[in-house]
Formats: structure tokens, C-alpha cells, sequence
């Protein structure tokens, strides 16, 4: 069963085509990568698939239902989170509190009940700050729920990132680049917690530069390059790729 | 360190138990005492316009503060709910409560309006936007004389009535606004350790972040705009009858910076700062009457100082309520 579905996605900014044509589709509970040199458009995609842009042309199908019109929020909504290339905390507050923002779509207080606070309110509260501190729990960072987000190492702002994505139990999470400037250790440590995701039933749609990374955890890949898919299937399929050999490395002028 | 931790903790607790019922139980005998010791005309004056700007200083720092926009239009909601308020009880229906209400209402109408450009712009575009709604709003009060009696101001305001009783002392002004801003005070504070409120500030961190987590940024920044307004209206409405007396000098531009200015003091986005910076600012004008001709002087060199050494402002936001500390304190007992 496709969660995703991609049908001809282009976007244009006026005369750059970032992405052109592009179709593939997600499987429940897969994990499914896209990679692609520098400037290829992988976060362009990113952000097409979770709202924040709307494409040029093409369609776009969660669920089997047309999500192409939504907006960024409206596709949380539905089940798809993400985090971002570049870490992108609310660093000011505490751990808890990223968390907690996280838990928004999971709870129902309207506004009115936020002023006040009836029971409803109270309860509400109450569950989200322990389903908060229990979520932080699975990955580690209870102990420093009351420090701002900013005080975190590198390695644990990204779990904290991924775990405030995952807080409103998404059908599907888009990680941009989650090993990014991280050394091998933590890296690993990143694709161990990626799988243990994975095995709960989670499907996952990645980018990611570190091959060792993609390489090791996805069931298929997709590579783009200027904007085009030049390449789609499973890790071995893609290593012996011409065009994608060519478009890493590029082509010796002997073979001209 | 374990010691420096303990003791932290401790400090943590005691301050979290002041937090919650003391310092509500402090404030309110406080209130109930102070006129009747103080039972002085002036002092009781400054106090009762201290209340109001502590509504106007809470309720800013729900826009300027929680979420961080640079608004510069307060004083117009202000304006707009003390004009609704007079003409509404000496034109159509004499009853203080309900022109109280309306003008609530009717501020709260113009914060979405108000809120509605916020959708697009940000920051420093966002500010001559609201600066320029308040020039509007006074302008208005000046010119729509047939409405307004122009620049000439509306007098003889209705002091308020509860059942028939007039309140027109001192004393009773004093217990009512200040009721008011213990309502005001526990509502907001309320808003910013709730769904909403986190919100807010999320909107205020990282709007990208927040819209990606589900939250429809654009709604909750057009309520914040109408919530803040609204309690803006309340306090005009109370001002309006309070001193029987509005022109539209009263709601001018400088007003709006003046409050602004106020919370930053004390500390944007953090309640109590926002409470402490009213006063201050309200009340060293007052204290510095006996220098006259250097008060403003001073005022402006405690400005400057004051952004110097505590750019934050006097109680910086904390994002730790006391119900979490409570929770996790529960937690670890059990």
C-alpha cells in the first residue's frame, strides 16, 4: 500500500526548474531515501511534500486522498512531520517545551478553554506534560527536560528535533539530512534510532548525504539531479547506476 | 555540587509554592488593606492608574511579549474601548457593566482586523502598520466631531453603578480596577503556561518550525491580536468612567510607546516583569515631582542605563512554569 504518491511534481522559481517531473511512491513502512548531488533539489522536494511550497505542476496523494492544495499545517495534520537541514529548535525554550509544542495537534483545548483553564484544560495539561517527559525518556534526555534547547550538543538537539516531530504520532516522517555534521559515532547512533523507529511500523523518507547511512538503512532510493529523478530502486540497483556514477562523479572526457 | 543542586532545588520549590497561593493571597490583602491605611486622594490616584496600565501592560505583552511582534498600536484599543464605553452609557443605555463589555467586544473586533495584516508582515513593517492604525483611530476621534465632540473630548462620564450604587469614591475605584487586574493578571498567566500561549511563543521562535509541528500560525496570531485588544478596550472602558473625562489626547501614539516601553523594562513576554516594569516606569515620574525640571531628564538616563546593564529587562522570561516543576517534583517522589 502506497502512503505517498508523487504524480509529475515540478516547481519553478520563475526561470530555475528546482524540480522537474518528478513521480515515485512510498510504500508503508519503508524506509525511502532520496539523494543527489548539491543543489539537486532534495530539499525543494522536502518541502513540496510537507506544504510549505505548492508545486509549479503535479500532484501529490497521502493516503490515497489529493493533498496537494493543503498547507504546511493542514499536512501536519494529516500525519506528515519533518525536521529540518539545519536545526531548527525553538532554542529559547526547554527541552519539555519543544517537546509539548510537538503535542499541539494531539490536543483539543480551543483557546477559550486555554483562558479558563475549566477541567477539561487541567486534564489535558496534566497528560501532555507526562506523555512529554515519557517521550523524552525514550531517547534519553529526560534528565535535562528543564534545560533550554540550545544548551543541548549537536547530537542530541537532532533527537530532540526528530522526537518533537514524532510527538504527534505521524504516519510518516521526513528527516533532512539527520546525520549532518555528526562524527561516525553519533551517526551511528542516529541510524540505530532511525531503525528502532522503522520497526515500530513508522515510514520514513530521508535525505541524506552519508552514503555508509543510506546505503545501510533503505529499502529504496531516489536519486534526483538538477531537479530530475535519474534513478530509482534498492541500495545495489543504485551503486552500479551509470547516471548516477556520472552525475557523483562525473564523466571522463575519454569516454567522449 | 550535589549541595549547590539540593539547595537549588529547594529554592526552586519554596519559590514555586510563594508562586502559586501566597503570593495570590499577599497581593489580595494587600489590595483589601492598602486604601484604608492610605486613605489619601493623590496616592489613591496614582494607584488606580497604576491598575490601568498594568492591564495595558499585561495585555500588550500578550502580542509584544509571548509573541514577540513590535506593536506599537495599544493605545488606540485603548482609545477605542474608553470612547465606545462613554457613548454607549450616555446614549443608549446607562449601565457601566454592559458599555463595559462592549467595549471589550468592540476592541476585540478591531484586534482581528489589526491581527489580519500580521498574516503577512513581520517585525519592523508589522510596527508602522499598528503606528499607523493608532494615527488613524486618533485622528478619527479628533475629526468625526458630530460623534466624538472632536478635540473638545466627551465629559461628564457616568461614574460606574453596581445595582443602582454609584461608585464615585477613591477608595471604590481603587478595589474595582484592581479586582479587575487580578482577573486580567491570572487569565493571562493562564494563556502563557497553556496550549495557547506555548503557541504563542513558538510562533515567536521559529514560525517555519511551528507551522511543520501542525500549528496554524495565522489563527493564533490574529487571537492574539483580538485578546490583547480586547483587555485594552476593558481597561478604556474603566478609565473612561473613572475619570469622567476623555479626549483623544489621551490616546496618543506616545501612549502606546510608553507602554511598550514599560514591559520592556520589566521584561517582555514574562508577567511578572511586565507587572514590574508598569510600575517602575508609572510610578518614578510621580516619586521625582519634588526635582521638576530634571524628573524627565533622570527618567531618560534610567532608560539608557536600564538597556545597558539589563537588556532583558528586570524579570526576564522564564519558560519553566511551576505546574512542570511540580509534576517532575511528583514524579521523582513517587
Amino acid at each position: 500500500m502506497d502512503i505517498l504518491k508523487l504524480d509529475g511534481i515540478s516547481k519553478h522559481f520563475l526561470g530555475l526548474k528546482a524540480v522537474e517531473n518528478v513521480s515515485f511512491s512510498i510504500k508503508q513502512g519503508e524506509i525511502f531515501s532520496v539523494i543527489g548531488p548539491n543543489g539537486a533539489g532534495k530539499t525543494t522536494l522536502f518541502n513540496i511534500i510537507s506544504g510549505h511550497y505548492s508545486p509549479t505542476k503535479g500532484r501529490k496523494y497521502f493516503e490515497g486522498k489529493d493533498i496537494t492544495n493543503l498547507r504546511d499545517f493542514e499536512v501536519a495534520e494529516r500525519g506528515i512531520t519533518r525536521t529540518f537541514q539545519n536545526i531548527r529548535l525553538f532554542s529559547n525554550l526547554t527541552v519539555l517545551e519543544n517537546v509539548l509544542i510537538g503535542l499541539h495537534i494531539k490536543l483539543k483545548s480551543s483557546i477559550l478553554d486555554c483562558l479558563l483553564r475549566n477541567s477539561k484544560n487541567k486534564k489535558e495539561e496534566d497528560e501532555c506534560y507526562d506523555e512529554a517527559l515519557e517521550l523524552l525518556d525514550t531517547i534519553g534526555l529526560k534528565d535535562k527536560a528543564f534545560e533550554q534547547a540550545k544548551n543541548l550538543s549537536y547530537g542530541e538537539q537532532r533527537k530532540l528535533e526528530i522526537i518533537r516531530a514524532l510527538a504527534s504520532k505521524p504516519k510518516l516522517l521526513l528527516l533532512d539530512e539527520p546525520t549532518a555534521g555528526m562524527n561516525n559515532f553519533e551517526a551511528k547512533e542516529i541510524v540505530q534510532y532511525i531503525k528502532e523507529l522503522n520497526s515500530t511500523g513508522l515510514t520514513i523518507l530521508l535525505i541524506e548525504h552519508n552514503m555508509r547511512v543510506v546505503m545501510g538503512v533503505s529499502n529504496n532510493i531516489v536519486v534526483l539531479n538538477y531537479g530530475e529523478k535519474i534513478a530509482h530502486g534498492t541500495a545495489s540497483e543504485i551503486q552500479n547506476n551509470e547516471l548516477v556514477i556520472e552525475a557523483y562523479l562525473g564523466r571522463s572526457k575519454k569516454n567522449d | 555540587m550535589d549541595r549547590i543542586k539540593n539547595i537549588k532545588q529547594m529554592s526552586n520549590k519554596i519559590f514555586s509554592r510563594l508562586n502559586n497561593n501566597m503570593i495570590f493571597a499577599l497581593s489580595l490583602f494587600v489590595i483589601i488593606i492598602f486604601p484604608i491605611i492610605f486613605d489619601n486622594s493623590y496616592i489613591l490616584h496614582i494607584l488606580i492608574l497604576l491598575g490601568v496600565y498594568v492591564v495595558l501592560g499585561t495585555s500588550l505583552n500578550v502580542v509584544a511579549g509571548v509573541m514577540g511582534e513590535l506593536d506599537l498600536g495599544h493605545a488606540a484599543f485603548f482609545g477605542i474601548g474608553a470612547y465606545i464605553s462613554s457613548l454607549f452609557v450616555m446614549n443608549v443605555f446607562d449601565n457601566f457593566w454592559i458599555g463595559m463589555i462592549l467595549a471589550g467586544f468592540i476592541s476585540l473586533i478591531f484586534g482581528l482586523l489589526l491581527g489580519i495584516p500580521s498574516l503577512r508582515i513581520r517585525g519592523d513593517y508589522l510596527a508602522i502598520v499598528t503606528l499607523g492604525f493608532n494615527e488613524i483611530i486618533r485622528y478619527v476621534l479628533l475629526n468625526m466631531q458630530s460623534v466624538t465632540n472632536g478635540p473638545m473630548g466627551i465629559k461628564g462620564i457616568p461614574s460606574p453603578t453596581i445595582f443602582g450604587y454609584v461608585l464615585n469614591t477613591k477608595q471604590q475605584m481603587f478595589y474595582l480596577i484592581w479586582v479587575l487586574v487580578i482577573i486580567i493578571v491570572v487569565v493571562m498567566n493562564r494563556m502563557t503556561n497553556s496550549r495557547f500561549g506555548r503557541t504563542l511563543v513558538a510562533i515567536r521562535e521559529d514560525q517555519i518550525a511551528a507551522t511543520s509541528l501542525g500549528i496554524n500560525t495565522g489563527k493564533y496570531e490574529i487571537w492574539a491580536f483580538a485578546i490583547t485588544a480586547a483587555f485594552a478596550g476593558i481597561a478604556g472602558s474603566f478609565f473612561a468612567h473613572y475619570m469622567n473625562f476623555i479626549n483623544p489626547n489621551n490616546f496618543t501614539t506616545n501612549e502606546s510607546i510608553l507602554i511598550l516601553c514599560m514591559i520592556t523594562v520589566g521584561g517582555r513576554g514574562s508577567m511578572i516583569g511586565s507587572f514590574i516594569g508598569v510600575t517602575i516606569l508609572f510610578l518614578l515620574p510621580e516619586l521625582l515631582r519634588p526635582i521638576a525640571d530634571y524628573r524627565m531628564l533622570i527618567y531618560g538616563i534610567m532608560l539608557v542605563v536600564m538597556m545597558v546593564f539589563k537588556p532583558r529587562g528586570f524579570w526576564p522570561e522564564k519558560r519553566i512554569p511551576s505546574r512542570i516543576t511540580k509534576s517532575a517534583e511528583s514524579k521523582e517522589a513517587s
